[in-house]
C-alpha cells in the first residue's frame, strides 16, 4: 500500500527495458498481457482505450509518456458497457516504472485512486479538487 | 458515487486525524461537538474543527447542525469501501503481471 492508500507492485523480468517498454505501449502487446484490448495514442493527452472480453470499455488519457522509464495513465471515471451506457468508476491513475537491472529489469507500478501523487495537495486533498475540472473537460470533449 | 480511497487514506495518514476517528468509533453512533471533542483529545477546539473538516471532506466524518451548534458522527463506510477497492485493484495487478511475466518470457 502507498501513502495515498494506493496499489504498489514490483515485478523483476529477465529482458530489457526497452523490450518492457514496447510490452506497455504496444497496442498489440498490452492487448496480450492487460486482459483487454487495447487502443493507445502514446503521447501525453492521447486517449487509449481498454475493451473487456465482457463488452465493457474503459478510457484512459496519457498523462506522461518518458520512453523506457515512465508510463503514466489516468482512468476516466466511468465505463461504458456493450449498450452504451455508462457507470461511474474511480478516476484513478497508472504508474509504471522501469528500471534497468543490467540485462533484466525492473518495473513498478503504483495505482491510486485518489488525490494526485504529483500534487498531494493540503489535508482534505486540494489535489483532487484540482484535478476534476481539467478530466470533466477532456470527458466532454472526448 | 463515493470518495476517492485516495482522499480516505490521506485523511487517514495524520495520526491527530486517527485519534479523532477512534474518539468518534468509541462513541458509536453519538454525534459530538468540536467543543467536547476539544475536551477530551489534546488539542484545541480550532484544530479539531480543521481536522473535522478534512474528515468530512473525505466523507468519513458526517456535519449536521443543531441550532448554534454543529454535531459530528462517524461514517465509516468510505473507509469500507476504499479497502474493497484496494483488494480488488491488487488482485487485478497480480495476474497482469503473471500475465505480462508469461508474455516476456
Amino acid at each position: 500500500m502507498t501513502d495515498e492508500g494506493g496499489i504498489r507492485r514490483a515485478v523483476e523480468l529477465s529482458c530489457s527495458s526497452r523490450r518492457v517498454w514496447s510490452a506497455l505501449t504496444e497496442a498489440h502487446e498490452l492487448s496480450a498481457w492487460f486482459g483487454a484490448e487495447v487502443e493507445l495514442d502514446l503521447r501525453p493527452g492521447g486517449l487509449a482505450r481498454f475493451l473487456w472480453p465482457d463488452g465493457t470499455a474503459r478510457r484512459a488519457i496519457v498523462e506522461v509518456v518518458v520512453p523506457q522509464r515512465h508510463l503514466v495513465l489516468r482512468w476516466l471515471p466511468f465505463e461504458e458497457a456493450p449498450d452504451g451506457g455508462r457507470r461511474q468508476r474511480r478516476g484513478s491513475r497508472i504508474a509504471f516504472t522501469i528500471e534497468d537491472r543490467g540485462p533484466a529489469s525492473r518495473l513498478t507500478i503504483i495505482e491510486e485512486g485518489g488525490a494526485s501523487p504529483l500534487h498531494p495537495g493540503d489535508a482534505a486533498g486540494s489535489g483532487r479538487r484540482e484535478d476534476r475540472p481539467a478530466l470533466h473537460g477532456i470527458v466532454a470533449t472526448a | 458515487m463515493s470518495e476517492d480511497p485516495g482522499a480516505v487514506f490521506f485523511a487517514l495518514s495524520d495520526p491527530t486525524r486517527r485519534e479523532v476517528v477512534r474518539y468518534l468509533s468509541e462513541e458509536g453512533a453519538a454525534e459530538v461537538t468540536a467543543t467536547e471533542l476539544a475536551a477530551r483529545l489534546p488539542m484545541t477546539r480550532q484544530a479539531v474543527t480543521k481536522h473535522l473538516a478534512a474528515l468530512n471532506e473525505a466523507g468519513l466524518v458526517a456535519a449536521e447542525r443543531h441550532g448554534r451548534e454543529v454535531r459530528y458522527r462517524l461514517t465509516p463506510k468510505p473507509m469500507t469501501e476504499a479497502v474493497s477497492w484496494m483488494a480488488g485493484v491488487g488482485a487485478e495487478w497480480d495476474e497482469r503481471l503473471d500475465a505480462l511475466r508469461r508474455h516476456l518470457t
